[in-house]
C-alpha cells in the first residue's frame, strides 16, 4: 500500500474518473508472451526495483517480478532464460528454449513483495562486445531476453512472460568504451586509428583526420567535424578523434577562424565540411574515398567554434553556396562544449536537429555568469528546437575540454582536470552519437540516468574518495520529433494556475505563495541570493529568449504542487516514462541549508482518486546541489543546474498499488519532511511523458 | 602534552598553512579571462614591423566590409597582458589606424603577432607609416562586426585619450624597404610562426 495520501486537494476538488476495472494482464495484447520489463536492479526504498536497459559488462543481472501486481505470477514455479537477442526469432518458431538460453534458472515466486521476487540471472559473465553493423561501425551493446516459462514446456508460448521483442532486446549488455586500449593511444574501441593532416591550402583549411586504419574494409562512415575554439588549434582534439574512430568513425577537426568572431567561425565550419567531402580522393592517398557517409554528418564545435556550429547549421537551413555536397538533413546532430552566444536569439539559434550542449562549472572564460550573456552557455540549448541533451560537469575548466595541454582555465573548488574531463566525454560521447545516428537503444540509459546511478565501464565513479569532485548533471528533453505528452513546460501556457496542457496546476497553502513562473534569466547579473531577483542563478534564457520555468520553496513543512491531466490526456498506458527537470536555487538560505541533493517525491492520482507515490532518491540520486563556486557576487554556489528525473511510469503500479494508468487525472509533486529534503528552493520545468526512442533515425 | 610535541604540532600546522597557500596562491595566478575595463588604451611598444606585399589578394576578415588586401605589415607588439590575452568571449578590438588587426597566434602573455591590412603606395611601398599612426585596443567587439564607421568613433575615442602610435622597442627591426613578396596569405605562415618564434614565450 501506499501510505501516502493523495494530496487533499484533489479529494475535495477533482471529480473522480470513472471507476474503470483494472485489466488482467493477459488480456493486453495478443495471444503470446506476456511483455514486461523484467531486468534490472534491486533498490531499497519503494518502488524496490529499478528496470533498466543497459547493464555494464560485470554487472550482475537481476530481474524482479511483482505477484501484488501481477497476479498470475503468484506461487509460481518457472523457468527463467536468459537469450541472445538474435536467438529470440528462433524462439519464437519453436526452438526449444534450452537449445538458445545461455542461463536457465528455476525460480519460485511468492504471493508477497517485489522485494521477495527479485533473483540474480547471472552474477555478471554475460559478454557485452560490441559488434560491426552493416557498415562496419561497432555498435555498442549485445542485446538480451529474458523469457519467464510459466508452464515450464520449454518453449516460448502464450502465457510465458518475455522481456523483450522484435522492436528491441529487453536489456543490453555494454563493455567498457572509456578506457584506453593502446598505450599511447586515445583508442578505445577494437578499431586501430590512423591520423592524418590535410592542408587545403589556406591558415584556415587545415585539417586532421581520424579514421580506422582498416577503412579499406569498411562501408560508408558518418563523419565528425570539430571546430575549435578561439586561440584553440585544430590538432587538441585527439581524444574525440582517437576516441570515436576506433569504433568506426571518421573524424575531421579543421582550423577554425574564431577570432572575428561567430560568423567567421561557422564559414569555417561549412567551408571545411565542404572542403573535406569534395577532397575524398586525395585525402590520405583516396583511402577515405567512398567511405564518409555524406548523409550522417556530426558538428562539434568548441566554445566559439561552439556557437559558429549552431550558426552554421542556421546558415545551412537558410541556403548557403558554401554547402553544396551536403544539406541540412544531413546534419543530424549538433554538440556545442562551453559554447559563447554572442549572435543571441534568432542568429545563434539551433534548428529542429538534435542537440548537444557540454558545460563546465569551473570555466573561467565563458564562465556562465549572470552578468555575462555572451557567457552563458545553456542559451543555446533551450532555443535549440528539437531533441536536447546537456552534461554539465562541476569542477571542469574551460581548456579541460580539449588535450592541447596548457591552462584549464577554471576557477572554482574541486577542480577535475583534462583528464577526469575526458573521460567524462569518452563516457557520454559515445553513447550520444550512437544514440542519435543508428538509434542504439544500448545507448538511452548512458544519457539519461543520474551519473551518480549509472555510467559507463572506465568512467570515475563518484562514490570513490578520488572522484569527489566528478559530479555530472545530465538533461534529457525531448522534442517534438519524438513522441510525447507535454504536461507544462511553462512556456505555452503563462498563467500559474494553468499547464501547457491546459489543465489546472494547484499548490498547498504554503507552497503557493512562492510560486513564481517566467523567464529561466537571472534578473540582476549576480548570483548573490536576493528576494527580488525570484530567478536568481537561472541562466537558461538570454535576451529574447522565451524558455521559462518554475521556482518554489518549501521549509518544514510538508507543501504539494499538483498538475491535472484534462480529459483526453489522462491514459497514459501508451508512455513509460514521467520526465521532468529540476535544480537547486543557488546561494538561497533553504539551498545552504540543505547543503546536499534535494529529494521529494512524485504522486500519480488516478480517477478512483487512488494515489501511488515515489522518491526521485529512491533510485539513487537527487537534483544536485549547485557547484560551491565564489564570484559573481556575494555567497558561493554557481549557477542553477537542471537535471532531469526520469521515473518509469509501471514503477507507480508496484507491491499492488491499484493506480489505474488508463486514467490518471494527477501529477503532484510533494515536498517537506514527509517526502524527503525538509526544506529547499527548487527550479521545475519540462514535465512530460515519453517513450524510450525504439526505432533508427 | 610535551613541548616537543607542540613544536612538531605547530610546525606541521605552520607548514599545513604554507602549503594551503601556495594552493591559492596557484589558483589566484590563473590570469583573468574576464574582459578588460578602461577602454581604448594603448601603450604598446613596436617589437617589429615586416611589410609584405602579395600577388594575390585575400579577404580581410577581421572587419564588416571583409575587404581584399594584397599588402599590409606583420607586427609584433607588446602590450599589456590583459589587453592582449586571447578570450573566447569579447577581446578588445586592435586598431591600427584606420584599420582592424588580425590577430595570428593565441597570446597568453604580453606579446602579440598581428597582421594589419594597408594600401600600396605608387612607388610600391607599402604605404602605413608606423611612426605616426596610432595603435591601440578600442572597445569590446567582434571585429567581423566593426565598419569603417566604428572605426571612425574608436579612432575618436582614442584621440580623445590622447592615444598615439607604439613606442619603438629598443631592438626594433623594422624593415620598411624590405617587403616579403608572396604568392597568397597562405605564404606569409612562415614569416608569422617566424615572428612569434623570435617574439612570443612559449
Amino acid at each position: 500500500m501506499d501510505l501516502s495520501p493523495a494530496v487533499p486537494w484533489l479529494l475535495c476538488v477533482l471529480p473522480a474518473g470513472a471507476q474503470q476495472a483494472l485489466r488482467p494482464p493477459a488480456a493486453r495484447g495478443e495471444p503470446g508472451p506476456i511483455a514486461r520489463e523484467l531486468a534490472g536492479k534491486p533498490i531499497g526504498a519503494y518502488p524496490h526495483f529499478q528496470t533498466v536497459r543497459s547493464l555494464n559488462e560485470g554487472e550482475p543481472l537481476w530481474i524482479a517480478v511483482d505477484p501484488r501486481s501481477d497476479a498470475f505470477l503468484s506461487r509460481r514455479v518457472v523457468d527463467a532464460y536468459v537469450l541472445a537477442h538474435e536467438d529470440l526469432p528462433a524462439a519464437r518458431t519453436g526452438t526449444k528454449l534450452g537449445q538458445l538460453a545461455i542461463t536457465l534458472r528455476a525460480l519460485a515466486f511468492t504471493s508477497g513483495s517485489i522485494k521477495e521476487n527479485v533473483f540474480q540471472l547471472d552474477p555478471g559473465t554475460l559478454k557485452g562486445t560490441a559488434r560491426p553493423d552493416a557498415q562496419g561501425i561497432m555498435q555498442l551493446g549485445r542485446g538480451y531476453d529474458v523469457v519467464l516459462d510459466l508452464d515450464r514446456d520449454g518453449l516460448l508460448g502464450a502465457g510465458d512472460v518475455l522481456d523483450g521483442g522484435a522492436a528491441q532486446a529487453g536489456f543490453h549488455v555494454v563493455e567498457d568504451f572509456v578506457t584506453v586500449r593502446r598505450e599511447n593511444t586515445r583508442e578505445t574501441g577494437p578499431y586501430a586509428v590512423s591520423e592524418v593532416f590535410f592542408n587545403g591550402g589556406t591558415t584556415f583549411t587545415q585539417q586532421d583526420i581520424y579514421f580506422p586504419s582498416e577503412v579499406a574494409g569498411l562501408g560508408r562512415l558518418p563523419l565528425v567535424v570539430v571546430s575549435h575554439g578561439n586561440g584553440h588549434n585544430y590538432q587538441w582534439y585527439d581524444h574525440i578523434g582517437g576516441l570515436l574512430a576506433s569504433w568506426g568513425y571518421v573524424v575531421m577537426s579543421h582550423a577554425n577562424n574564431t577570432g572575428p568572431g561567430i560568423e567567421t567561425a561557422s564559414t569555417s565550419t561549412l567551408r571545411n565540411t565542404e572542403l573535406f567531402l569534395a577532397s575524398l580522393a586525395t585525402i590520405a592517398g583516396g583511402a577515405l574515398d567512398g567511405h564518409v557517409d555524406d548523409e550522417r554528418i556530426v558538428w562539434l564545435g568548441h566554445s566559439r567554434g561552439g556557437e559558429g556550429v549552431v550558426r552554421a547549421y542556421q546558415r545551412l537551413s537558410e541556403g548557403t553556396p558554401l554547402a553544396t555536397r551536403y544539406a541540412l538533413e544531413d546534419v543530424r546532430l549538433v554538440s556545442s562544449i562551453a559554447p559563447t552566444d554572442f549572435l543571441g536569439r534568432g542568429v545563434s539559434d539551433m534548428g529542429a536537429a538534435p542537440y548537444h550542449l557540454w558545460t563546465g562549472g569551473a570555466d573561467a572564460d565563458v564562465n556562465g555568469c549572470a552578468d555575462c550573456d555572451i557567457c552563458q552557455t545553456f542559451h543555446l540549448l533551450e532555443r535549440a528546437d528539437g531533441t536536447r541533451f546537456s552534461t554539465s560537469l562541476h569542477g571542469a575548466g574551460h581548456g579541460d575540454f580539449h588535450a592541447g595541454g596548457g591552462s584549464s582555465v577554471a576557477s572554482g573548488p574541486c577542480r577535475i582536470g583534462r583528464s577526469a574531463t575526458h573521460l567524462v566525454m569518452r563516457a557520454y560521447l559515445l553513447p550520444l552519437v550512437q544514440h542519435v545516428l543508428h538509434g542504439n537503444p544500448a545507448c538511452f540509459d548512458y544519457l539519461t540516468r543520474q551519473w551518480e546511478e549509472f555510467r559507463a565501464l572506465g568512467a570515475p565513479d563518484p562514490a570513490l574518495p578520488e572522484n569527489r569532485c566528478v559530479v555530472v548533471d545530465l538533461m534529457y528533453v525531448p522534442g517534438p520529433e519524438r513522441a510525447r505528452l507535454v504536461l507544462d513546460d511553462f512556456q505555452s501556457q503563462p498563467a500559474l494556475e494553468r499547464s501547457s496542457a491546459g489543465g489546472a496546476v494547484r499548490a498547498s497553502l504554503g507552497l503557493a505563495p512562492t510560486l513564481f513562473e517566467g523567464r529561466l534569466d537571472d534578473a540582476n547579473g549576480s548570483f548573490t541570493a536576493s528576494v527580488n531577483d525570484r530567478m536568481n542563478g537561472m541562466t537558461l534564457a538570454g535576451p529574447g529568449d522565451t524558455s521559462a520555468g518554475l521556482v518554489l520553496e518549501w521549509s518544514a513543512r510538508d507543501e504539494w504542487l499538483l498538475f491535472e491531466l484534462p480529459a483526453g490526456a489522462r491514459d497514459l498506458r501508451s508512455w513509460r516514462t514521467l520526465s521532468f527537470r529540476a535544480a537547486q536555487s543557488t546561494r538561497d538560505e533553504l539551498t545552504e541549508l540543505e547543503a546536499g541533493d534535494l529529494d521529494f517525491a512524485v504522486q500519480l492520482v488516478d480517477g478512483a482518486r487512488r494515489a501511488s507515490t515515489i522518491r526521485i532518491g529512491a533510485y539513487g540520486g537527487g537534483i544536485e546541489e549547485p557547484y560551491q563556486r565564489r564570484g559573481c557576487g556575494q555567497g558561493q554556489g554557481w549557477a542553477n543546474e537542471f537535471e532531469t528525473v526520469r521515473i518509469a511510469l509501471a514503477d507507480f503500479g508496484r507491491e499492488g498499488r491499484a493506480l489505474d494508468l488508463g486514467d490518471v487525472v494527477a501529477v503532484a509533486f510533494l515536498f517537506g519532511p514527509s517526502h524527503g529534503s525538509p526544506a529547499g528552493r527548487l527550479g521545475l520545468d519540462e514535465i512530460l511523458f515519453d517513450s524510450d526512442p525504439r526505432s533508427d533515425p | 602534552m610535551k613541548p616537543a610535541a607542540l613544536l612538531l604540532l605547530a610546525a606541521l600546522l605552520a607548514l599545513g598553512f604554507l602549503a594551503a597557500r601556495g594552493t591559492a596562491d596557484r589558483q589566484a595566478a590563473e590570469p583573468s579571462f574576464a574582459p578588460p575595463a578602461d577602454l581604448p588604451r594603448g601603450g604598446l611598444e613596436l617589437l617589429e614591423a615586416v611589410p609584405f606585399v602579395l600577388d594575390e589578394p585575400f579577404v580581410h576578415e577581421w572587419r564588416a566590409e571583409k575587404p581584399l588586401a594584397r599588402a599590409g605589415f606583420l607586427l609584433a607588439l607588446r602590450a599589456d597582458a590583459d589587453l592582449a590575452r586571447t578570450r573566447e568571449t569579447f577581446e578588445p578590438v586592435l586598431y591600427v589606424g584606420d584599420q582592424t588587426a588580425e590577430r595570428c597566434h593565441p597570446v597568453t602573455d604580453d606579446t602579440l603577432v598581428v597582421l594589419v591590412p594597408a594600401p600600396l603606395g605608387a612607388d610600391g611601398r607599402v604605404a602605413l607609416e608606423l611612426d605616426s599612426t596610432p595603435i591601440w585596443f578600442g572597445t569590446l567587439e567582434l571585429p567581423e562586426r566593426v565598419d569603417a564607421a566604428r572605426i571612425a568613433h574608436e579612432r575618436a575615442l582614442a584621440e580623445a585619450r590622447g592615444l598615439g602610435p607604439a613606442a619603438r622597442g629598443p631592438r626594433v627591426r623594422f624593415t620598411a624597404d624590405q617587403a616579403v613578396r608572396a604568392r597568397t596569405r597562405w605564404e606569409l605562415e612562415p614569416y608569422l610562426e617566424d615572428l612569434i618564434a623570435r617574439h612570443v614565450r612559449r
